[in-house]
């Protein structure tokens, strides 16, 4: 199985709504998020990080941890949406 | 708006055990999980170490997948080179489970006792009077409340984040890992695997790496403790480097990748583990040790603790922090919790700063103590409840791990 930029995962049928955002103010661009992340969630967008691919997302906050100017607002998708692991 | 004694976030290990343990104390408590069915939202091991069978031995009723009577320990060297040992645990040391066939097998049983479970529902907020939280908001727009929040809310716990309880954990504080789970028949897993959970670590020079398989009945759960958040660590890239190692590729010839799970382990306590009307649980207060592959022992522990302490709020009609202080005493002095923290916390100290070479020496001399009077020890300790046991039982353990014994036949290496 090829893992190239995000893994496989499995997402509920109901599209979330986006509950990971930038405080675009505060981002400085040091790249951390984009760095950590399993998913390439997190993109360069102009002078700034976006989580463009929020759909992708692990739900596993890593991003969260290692943004030291705290620009990242995590939140959970809507109950019953989001990331499953069906075999875990 | 609705109003209980005990609000329980989340459906995880703690969160249930509070639950139930909450209904049987005649509290009138609902729980709440974000997921539709628990356990599909967690990324774990997957396996009940025989620790977490001293705190809650209702768990060997439960769906467990495979008794592991041991494991079996590859330290990778960066050169290719394997030292592999074995090691026998005197009785069962693992007991491997599915997440999403325990975790609503444990809400269950909160149910039973007396519990109200909500599923596919996330909480949003912390709803606050002056100081003291005395509820919770949820994605659906309701507003619940209680006189104690037990905060099982997992390792980014909205709760406790929104409480100022928990910050940031990063570099040696939180691991980033990953877990698959690889579809093989039952005899297949028997023949590869002999029912031993396996270890694989590369440690040494401050990296640290430690992957994993667990046999299941129906598969494996793969591991890949890719390492320390720091900025350089490529997940993708560990778990691509496992996958192609030669001796885990023939372990797993053969079988189907179902699905993938990512998660953190943070390994850090948070400074305080409650607030006015708020305790805080399992991942979400960091009673988690990723060196030692242990989680769900003190997510008992502590889910249970929790319970006790909103009990005693509950009736005496007051979960200020100094009533709610008690849950703090009660897990710091927990005589099981307190050597195991010592144990990792030394090993993990220990091997961080030593070169590759002295660590696989040791880690053959390590496999020894197994087979000294240790186990034995810490399990007489606890049924005694004798600290000082297993404090000297504790000791002994470092002093194994960190010294080594000259006897080194156990290994087996592979050039």
């Amino acid at each position: 199985m090829e893992i190239k930029d995000k893994f496989p995962l499995k997402h509920a049928e109901e599209n979330p709504s986006q509950f990971i955002r930038v405080i675009e103010e505060k981002c400085v661009a040091c790249g951390n998020c984009a760095d950590i992340c399993p998913q390439s969630v997190w993109q360069k967008v102009g002078d700034i990080y976006k989580p463009a691919n929020y759909r992708d997302c692990s739900e596993c906050g890593a991003c969260w941890d290692m943004c030291e100017a705290e620009a990242i607002i995590l939140g959970d998708p809507r109950g019953g949406t989001g990331v499953i692991f069906p075999d875990a | 708006m609705d109003k209980y004694d005990v609000i329980v976030v989340g459906g995880g290990i703690a969160g249930s055990a509070a639950a139930k343990r909450c209904a049987e104390l005649g509290l009138k408590v609902v729980q709440l999980e974000k997921a539709k069915t628990p356990g599909t939202k967690n990324a774990c091991g997957s396996a009940i170490t025989a620790t977490g069978v001293v705190y809650a031995p209702y768990v060997l009723d439960g769906p467990i997948e495979v008794k592991s009577p041991g494991s079996r320990v590859y330290y990778i060297h960066k050169n290719g080179k394997y030292c592999m040992f074995e090691t026998g645990m005197g009785g069962y040391g693992m007991y491997t489970i599915h997440r999403t066939k325990f975790d609503p097998w444990h809400a269950q049983l909160a149910c039973e006792a007396g519990s109200e479970l909500r599923t596919a529902t996330t909480v949003t907020d912390i709803i606050k009077d002056n100081d003291r939280i005395i509820g919770v908001a949820t994605d659906k727009g309701e507003k619940i409340l209680a006189d104690v929040v037990i905060d099982a809310g997992g390792a980014h716990s909205i709760v406790a984040r929104k409480a100022g309880l928990l910050g940031r954990r990063a570099g040696t504080d939180n691991v980033l890992y990953a877990t698959a789970f690889v579809e093989l028949p039952e005899k297949v897993v028997e023949e590869r695997f002999r029912r031993l959970c396996e270890w694989y670590l590369t440690i040494g020079g401050s990296n640290y790496c430690l992957n994993w398989i667990f046999p299941m009945r129906d598969g494996v759960t793969v591991g890949v403790g890719g390492g320390y958040m720091t900025p350089g660590l490529n997940i993708r890239q560990q778990v691509r480097e496992f996958l192609n190692d030669p001796i885990v590729k023939e372990k797993l010839e053969g079988g189907k990748i179902r699905s993938w799970g990512i998660r953190t382990d943070p390994e850090k306590l948070i400074e305080k583990t409650y607030a006015p009307g708020l305790l805080v649980t399992g991942h979400a207060a960091g009673f988690v040790q990723p060196f030692i592959g242990e989680g769900i022992a003190f997510a008992f522990m502590s889910g249970r603790y929790a319970a006790d302490t909103a009990a005693e709020a509950v009736s005496s009609g007051d979960a200020s922090e100094e009533t709610l202080a008690n849950y703090e005493k009660r897990w710091k002095s927990d005589p099981l919790f307190r050597t195991m923290r010592i144990y990792g916390q030394t090993l993990k100290d220990y091997l961080l700063k030593r070169p590759q070479e002295e660590i696989i020496n040791t880690m053959i001399a390590a496999s020894h103590w197994y087979a000294s009077p240790v186990p034995f020890m810490l399990k007489d300790g606890v049924k005694e409840n004798d600290m000082k046991k297993l404090e000297r039982a504790a000791k002994l353990l470092i002093r194994l791990e960190v010294l080594g014994l000259p006897d080194v036949e156990a290994a087996r290496t592979k050039g």
